[in-house]
């Protein structure tokens, strides 16, 4: 059935080459009078690859879901084929073939590799109206092997793998579904650099064998590797198009961020070496052979007041393990002074009361209420100081206080008592770095401060680490963004297997050296 | 890695055979107290007694399976084998005389126990509604329905050469034994085998995911509740043919020992894992400790005692396990 339609396809753009294989006009969405995407009108043709770019809340992950019919349009028209429609079903869009690769993975964990990889209607390989496990499993087989050397048993559980070999069985599963057309949402993220390479390999063959594709990153190199033209997204509306060699890469950051921004970097690095050179000042925080028998391995360090000190190490280096045990949410041996005092018994709730913040790596899951206000997030870590008469809590001081805090970093936002969830990711992430400064922190422990959130606010966080540093905090900095930690730190340890294996001063920096550490153990 | 590996699946047989290890514990510890409760006429006893919660538990396995839950059924039992009596009562019979009822009692019966289970689906899925209060209401409805029919305080009296099957045996085996084999055959091949078994454990895995994936969640979830219900008429008509009477009451605390065989068999809360086997043995474990302890003449009060403890120490091992594995 779906070879018919596939073939009928084909034949009709043979008669009508270059005619688009799915075309969006005027495509609009809105929520709650909010449009979020508006007026956006682009086409994708077999056998092409357009990037997506924006910053985080342009609009982008929305079009996925409008194409992949998740989500239905307000506004405007969508053509597949000959046909034209106002939404698309989800039914409409594996009917048509077009699968995505959702950025937050669309698997089952407690499901079996190849079930997870022909999961969905119409595509589990069944006789008799029963599901045929051998099928399945050789099926999932062939395409894990696609890009893929072997590793993954299809009899495993997904709940079992690393995050990038679920990545992978994410990739496999959008490619038993798709026929005619594939959408990658940041589909990268947590893979090494030879499944990247693969990863490339499998789009550009898709291309050839006429997919229409989409690719959604925030990976500048990617853009320019991949795709043959680029759609650029602010705010929901589309401010700019063209094929790579039309847009060069600061054209392409300008778009996006709707600004210059050049140079930001720069001063801050030029100060941060300022700083760096200065003489050492009081140690607040001392690390000494810190162990917890599984992922760390005699841990020892210093933090100085006004220092920024950087974490670096491969994924599982035991970077994020450093900071859980400092703020106690992970049990280790050896000993931890803060400002002098040893620091025994070490939790949470402990750790703020002797001044340690930590913004944990995963926002959404450790950090964000999401549900809740702008207000309560803001201020939930400081509630016993904005109690008034009987211990009750004052909400104008809430108001005040959170407020003030928006003020003060710059965050953008509908109203104080908007939902977290309507914020940004970048909005968020300052959300709670404002959560943690209002408790007043000698020490601040910033895990991955900038993943997944858009340029501009990654520049304004860089500042504002910056400013942390020259007001007398000590910073902990961890960041797989290696320019990122080069530009901002003073000193950087280098982390391999739970040992630290290298310090380098500031005239030391070389992203060569650091990389050969982190990923053989040893100096150069 | 390799001593990972074996330890992983040490845990995973464990995890898997737990119960069937708890059940013959239990078994030895009762057969060396009392004589009596290894005896063939025991055994074909405890299973005979087992049949009609195995096979709800059998329903509300697929419900728990999808993470949701259905707390109606004690009601929705009385309520269809209400109505199925009232259409298939035979005129003619005095107030107080047994009334005897026709063949139309096992169609209607189970009928109107899919009806209800579906009517279950369509508010949670329709309206909206989260399961435990949507079942929570209907377990008010469906019981007042019910009363208001038959009457708080009357019994109906069922006589009839077609209400035998809660009494029969074939091959000196009870039918509703036969009737839990086949209904459990059915549910194990629906939920293993079948692309509605397994968008269910997709569904109760990841909605979010099934939802992307484009998986027709709503009617699968319909589906579970309509499953639910049809299995729960079953198990009324057996049990109404083996008490031979009807009472409004009837049913009443049935949805907890369902849910509590379903929960010893290892069946998770959270959706996503569980078997059609579990809930079953789930069941036989809750009528051997039943048995075991009326043969060793404890007091009766006990007996919910030590569900409690056995539903608790059930809910530990997984927990534990899965800690374990998690390491």
């Amino acid at each position: 059935m779906r070879q018919d339609f596939e073939s009928a396809q084909n034949a009709r753009n043979e008669e009508l080459p270059g005619k688009p294989l799915i075309n969006l006009e005027g495509v609009g969405k809105s929520y709650s009078g909010v449009w979020v995407v508006r007026d956006v009108s682009f086409s994708v043709s077999k056998g092409e690859v357009v990037a997506l770019m924006g910053e985080n809340g342009a609009g982008k992950s929305t079009l996925k879901n409008i194409l992949c019919g998740l989500v239905s349009p307000d506004a405007g028209a969508i053509t597949f084929g000959d046909k034209t429609y106002s939404r698309l079903t989800t039914r409409d869009a594996s009917a048509f073939g077009i699968a995505a690769i959702h950025q937050e993975l669309s698997l089952f964990p407690n499901l079996s590799v190849a079930e997870n990889v022909h999961m969905g209607v119409g595509t589990l390989p069944a006789r008799h109206g029963l599901v045929n496990g051998t099928d399945m499993s050789q099926e999932a087989v062939r395409l894990l092997g696609d890009f893929f050397d072997g590793g993954i048993d299809p009899h495993q559980l997904v709940e079992r793998l690393s995050l990038a070999e679920r990545q992978l069985v994410e990739v496999a599963k959008a490619l038993r579904r798709a026929s005619t057309m594939l959408i990658f949402d940041e589909p990268t993220t947590s893979l090494s650099l030879p499944e990247r390479r693969r990863l490339f390999e499998v789009v550009r063959r898709l291309r050839t064998r006429g997919y229409a594709l989409v690719y959604i990153t925030h990976f500048m190199e990617e853009v320019y590797e991949l795709a043959d033209r680029i759609v650029v997204l602010r705010d929901g509306r589309i401010v700019g198009t063209g094929t790579p060699s039309e847009i060069d890469e600061k054209q392409l950051s300008n778009l996006m961020v709707g600004r210059e921004l050049a140079g930001i970097d720069a001063n801050l690095a030029s100060s941060s070496q300022r700083a760096g050179d200065t003489a050492p000042t009081d140690v607040i925080l001392r690390v000494d052979d810190m162990s917890d028998g599984r992922l760390l391995h005699g841990i020892s360090f210093e933090l100085r007041a006004g220092e920024i000190l950087g974490l670096a190490g491969l994924m599982g280096a035991g970077r994020s393990e450093v900071a859980e045990a400092i703020f106690g949410i992970r049990p280790a041996s050896g000993t931890v002074e803060v400002c002098g005092r040893p620091f025994t018994h070490r939790t949470p709730e402990t750790a703020k009361a002797r001044g340690v913040a930590l913004v944990s790596e995963d926002r959404r899951a450790d950090q964000v209420f999401s549900g809740r206000s702008v207000r309560e997030n803001l201020t939930s870590a400081i509630l016993n100081r904005l109690k008034a008469r009987a211990g009750l809590l004052s909400l104008n001081r809430q108001r005040k206080r959170a407020a003030d805090l928006v003020r003060d970093h710059g965050i953008r936002l509908p109203g104080l008592e908007a939902p977290m969830l309507a914020l940004s990711g970048g909005n968020q992430q300052k959300c709670i770095i404002a959560r943690w400064l209002a408790t007043k922190p000698v020490i601040c422990i910033l895990d991955e401060p900038t993943k997944g959130i858009d340029v501009k606010a990654k520049a304004e966080i860089h500042a504002l680490v910056g400013r942390l540093a020259k007001k007398g905090l000590g910073v902990l900095l961890i960041s797989s963004d290696l320019p990122e930690l080069l530009a901002l730190s003073y000193r950087v340890l280098v982390l391999h297997k739970g040992r630290i294996v290298g310090e380098l001063g500031r005239s030391q920096f070389d992203p060569n050296a650091i990389v050969q550490m982190a990923s053989t153990g040893r100096p150069l | 890695m390799i001593a990972v590996r074996v330890n992983r699946s040490w845990v995973a047989s464990v995890q898997r055979y737990s119960l069937i290890v708890m059940l013959v514990i239990i078994t030895i510890l009762f057969a060396s107290v009392s004589k009596p409760f290894f005896s063939v006429s025991n055994l074909d006893n405890i299973l005979l007694q087992s049949a009609a919660t195995a096979i709800a538990a059998v329903g509300m396995t697929f419900v728990i399976i999808i993470a949701e839950i259905d707390i109606s059924i004690g009601s929705l039992m009385s309520l269809a084998m209400t109505i199925a009596w009232m259409i298939a009562v035979v005129p003619g019979a005095k107030a107080g005389e047994a009334a005897a009822v026709n063949a139309w009692v096992y169609p209607v019966g189970l009928a109107a126990g899919l009806v209800l289970g579906l009517l279950n689906g369509l508010l949670i899925t329709g309206l909206r509604i989260n399961a435990l209060i949507a079942t929570l209401a209907t377990m008010f409805a469906f019981r007042g329905a019910a009363l208001k029919m038959v009457g708080a305080s009357d019994k109906a009296f069922l006589h009839s050469a077609v209400m035998y099957l809660g009494r029969r045996e074939m091959f000196g085996v009870g039918l509703p034994v036969y009737v839990m084999i086949a209904v459990a055959a059915i549910g194990t091949l629906v939920l293993g085998r079948t692309p509605v078994g397994r968008y269910l454990y997709a569904i109760g895995g990841s909605q979010r995911s099934a939802v992307e994936t484009g998986l027709p969640v709503d009617r699968m979830r319909l589906v579970a509740y309509g499953v639910s219900g049809l299995c729960t008429a079953i198990a009324g008509l057996i049990i109404i043919s083996q008490v031979g009477t009807l009472q409004a009451s009837l049913g009443t605390g049935f949805e907890f020992t369902v849910i509590t065989a379903v929960v010893v068999g290892g069946t998770s809360l959270l959706g996503g894992r569980g078997t059609i086997a579990g809930s079953i043995l789930g069941a036989v474990l809750l009528v051997v400790i039943n048995n075991g302890l009326n043969l060793i003449n404890a007091s009766v009060y006990i007996y919910d005692v030590v569900k409690g403890v056995i539903l608790i120490a059930a809910v530990m091992i997984d927990v534990l396990l899965l800690h374990h594995l998690e390491e």
